[in-house]
């Protein structure tokens, strides 16, 4: 039986990350038009603060996987406004929480084929939202994470994947 | 001249109306596939396509599709899925099924109305 420890240390999550990366910046170009910047190692964890919202996909498989996206809520308003052209007073925090799941689902989809390298075919259970004024995602110690921020004029935003733990390599 | 509209998350289907609405379809929209069943059992003459998600919870995207192409009444109306499902497996899974065409999220508006042009006989509108 492969000790579940042991084997995470022999995930790349960061090279995992890298795939979310590259997907995110795309779907939002694509969705939106805005080039998102990395956001440098020094202003992690500082610009999504207060209230926010968080859009969460779980890929399983040969890799299980639980991928998040975090945006303030000032910022999502922004966000989907440029996504699908309705104005902030229409907007609901319905709304910006299915956008947000929505957002998630797209960039996890778009990343999936390419943690696996193709090899296997992982699924992806419905996404769904976090929102409120002062929460975290927290995770047993043991379990790996890892996270980039991204920004562009007013909005900013969090990408993080956990590591939950798989079957084989 | 309909078009039925089937994805879990409202944002989406509010997009995919500004699509369909450009090109002079009327617009009709379902949360999941039992929905769009029930739709269909109504609508099911007046509707040109169907597009749709894959990944909704209860009865998926692929499984809904079966559902359509199996029953007499729906099986000629064309299905396009829209969906962030991009492995081979899972394209040729849908075009197995039925599938008219297949389309991937992130999409520009554009690249909707063509794919949803392509799918439509003859491209008519109303």
């Amino acid at each position: 039986m492969t000790d579940p420890i042991a084997e995470q240390e022999l995930i790349d999550l960061t090279g995992l990350l890298l795939h979310f990366s590259h997907a995110l910046k795309y779907a939002v170009s694509t969705l939106t038009g805005l080039d998102m910047m990395e956001s440098p190692e020094e202003t992690m964890h500082k610009s999504v603060k207060g209230p926010k919202l968080s859009g969460i996909a779980i890929l399983n498989g040969s890799m299980n996987l639980l991928s998040s996206i975090t945006m303030p809520r000032e910022a999502a308003f922004t966000f989907f406004y440029l996504m699908t052209g309705i104005n902030r007073e229409e907007l609901s925090d319905k709304d910006l929480c299915d956008g947000m799941a929505e957002l998630v689902n797209v960039v996890s989809g778009m990343a999936k084929p390419l943690l696996t390298e193709f090899k296997s075919r992982l699924s992806m259970t419905p996404p769904f939202a976090i929102i409120g004024d002062n929460y975290e995602i927290i995770h047993g110690e043991k379990i790996l994470r890892a996270s980039r921020e991204f920004y562009c004029e007013n909005i900013n935003l969090r990408l993080e994947i956990s590591y939950l733990g798989g079957t084989k390599k | 001249m309909k078009i039925l509209s089937v994805d879990d998350s409202a944002m989406v289907r509010k997009i995919i109306k500004g699509a369909v609405e450009v090109l002079n379809y009327d617009f009709l929209e379902a949360r999941d596939g039992q929905e769009t069943l029930s739709i269909l059992a109504k609508e099911h003459r007046n509707i040109n396509l169907i597009l749709l998600d894959w990944n909704m919870p209860g009865m998926n995207g692929l499984q809904t599709l079966y559902a359509i192409k199996n029953h007499k009444d729906y099986s000629q109306i064309p299905v396009l899925m829209v969906t962030t499902e991009r492995e081979k497996e899972s394209v040729l899974d849908a075009l197995k099924a039925g599938a008219t065409n297949y389309m991937t999220k992130p999409f520009t508006m554009e690249d909707l109305k063509i794919k949803i042009l392509e799918c439509i006989p003859n491209g008519v509108k109303k």
